[in-house]
């Protein structure tokens, strides 16, 4: 399943419980989760435990959501690759910080199978799960407009929030102009895996379409910054924000989630 | 080259964070100055459009594709390496948050690999090569070295973090994107920089339009 900007943003737009939390809570929630997961110990198999708890709750999470879950899978699919080769080279290497390994296995080549690499190997991999499962959780339930106008409200100064607000919106704008190029060169049978023209050729369209993306988006900025003046923008506009209040649900799933992560701590 | 979470301990990402932020502020004043007010729609756009050409495949060696990304030629065109610091901010942000490509605690440590030494690289060996071998080579090595180097720092920032030993992290980051750059990244700039030149040079910032590789 092949995953878009659009896909992202179409989950987002559903009716749920978590849906309708206030975006300021959700981001809170994430980073609480993020936070805990990595700072837990890289050598315990006490930490797979508590991690494979707190991913427990995530997916429960994704279940009350209603998220589609081919779609949830193809988006932690995604994201996996590098943390999943990272991970699972550790068991053969020697890591910097460990000083006594437990040979488990010889392998050919001088190559060996420790304990401590495979365990730390294991707990990297469960601490980056954890992560992209709250990532996944976050950006499918919230808008992105919302997550700009929740960050603000968090304390991102003003200037950030305009320039992540206005990408925002441009970024559906190329995303659909990328998707136009594509479909153009499917049209002219364009692969860049084709053999049977020069590889130099194929790298020279890519430039091209990169550079046309690049003075695209160079204009793009013009032409708002004109339209902008016109609507007496000036260096010191803000972004407006609006009001919203946390209410007790909100409230509800922020202490549900310490409460949680208290237990899995103390308890596990 | 996006660090995930959990592969650097949350203390040693505190520090990139610190880093980060430097040089994130350093680039807002940077466009304050060099940009003025017109900074926020421009800065937008091309931030989305670095995303959308980072989405781009490009077909490297070993059967694979990859993406560029794109550091070096903004920091180029627009000349200096802030703006690829923040540009590369704005892109990063975007791909942790909403599509999970590397990680929220990490993310500073991305900002520095990619942003940070990906622009300086890039703009610096840029600009020390422009006038000797001219702007098409210039901006091909320059596009080289930038995800060269980051790379390198990448394995550095892992070999730091306890998760894979030095030697063989620079072996194995640095041959692959040494390998990986010289389509990725070096060619796809030159390529890039060389169709803006012909088509608006007057995008392309006056201080890298200098040498005996002018076109325009």
């Amino acid at each position: 399943m092949h995953i878009t900007l659009y896909d992202i943003e179409r989950e987002s737009y559903r009716e749920s419980l978590l849906h309708n939390m206030d975006g300021r809570v959700k981001m809170l929630m994430t980073l609480v989760v993020i936070i805990y997961a990595v700072s837990l110990s890289r050598l315990d198999i006490v930490t797979i435990e508590r991690l494979v708890v707190l991913w427990l709750y995530l997916v429960a999470l994704i279940i009350v959501a209603g998220l589609n879950p081919v779609y949830v899978a193809a988006r932690i699919a995604i994201a996996l690759p590098f943390g999943l080769g990272v991970s699972v080279l550790q068991p053969f290497i020697r890591q910097p910080f460990i000083t006594e390994f437990t040979v488990l296995y010889h392998l050919p080549l001088g190559i060996t199978v420790t304990a401590e690499g495979l365990l730390f190997g294991s707990v990297l991999l469960a601490k980056f799960m954890v992560c992209v499962t709250a990532v996944v959780l976050l950006s499918s339930t919230t808008q992105m407009r919302d997550m700009v106008a929740s960050a603000r409200r968090l304390g991102l100064p003003a200037e950030l929030t305009l320039l992540f607000s206005m990408m925002v919106r441009y970024l559906f704008v190329f995303w659909s102009m990328l998707r136009r190029i594509r479909t153009a060169q499917k049209t002219r049978c364009f692969d860049i895996w084709n053999k049977q023209v020069p590889r130099r050729w194929i790298l020279e369209q890519i430039g091209n379409s990169i550079s046309s993306l690049f003075l695209r988006s160079y204009e793009q900025g013009e032409r708002t910054y004109y339209a902008m003046l016109c609507r007496a923008y000036s260096a010191d506009s803000q972004v407006c924000v609006g009001l919203h209040n946390v209410c007790a649900k909100d409230y509800l799933m922020f202490s549900t989630t310490l409460i949680l992560i208290g237990l899995v701590q103390f308890w596990i | 080259m996006h660090i995930g979470d959990g592969l650097i301990p949350l203390g040693q990402t505190i520090i990139y964070w610190l880093i980060a932020l430097v040089f994130i502020a350093k680039s807002l004043e940077w466009a304050r100055k060099d940009l003025d007010e017109m900074k926020v729609p421009m800065l937008a756009a091309l931030g989305a459009g670095i995303f959308a050409i980072q989405a781009m495949n490009i077909p490297i060696p070993w059967g694979t594709s990859g993406h560029m990304m794109g550091a070096a030629l903004a920091a180029i065109i627009l000349g200096s390496p802030f703006a690829a610091v923040l540009l590369l901010t704005l892109v990063l942000v975007v791909q942790g948050v909403v599509f999970g490509d590397g990680g929220i605690t990490v993310m500073g440590a991305n900002i520095v690999n990619m942003g940070v030494v990906g622009g300086f690289v890039g703009f610096y060996s840029y600009n020390a090569l422009k006038n000797s071998i001219g702007m098409t080579g210039a901006s091909f090595a320059a596009g080289w070295l930038s995800i060269f180097i980051a790379s390198l720092v990448c394995a550095v920032q892992l070999y730091f973090a306890g998760t894979f030993p030095l030697m063989e992290g620079l072996l194995f980051m640095g041959l692959y994107h040494a390998v990986i750059g010289v389509v990725g990244e070096g060619l796809i700039t030159a390529i890039a920089l060389n169709r803006i030149m012909a088509v608006r040079p007057d995008v392309v910032s006056e201080k890298s339009v200098t040498g005996p590789g002018v076109a325009a």
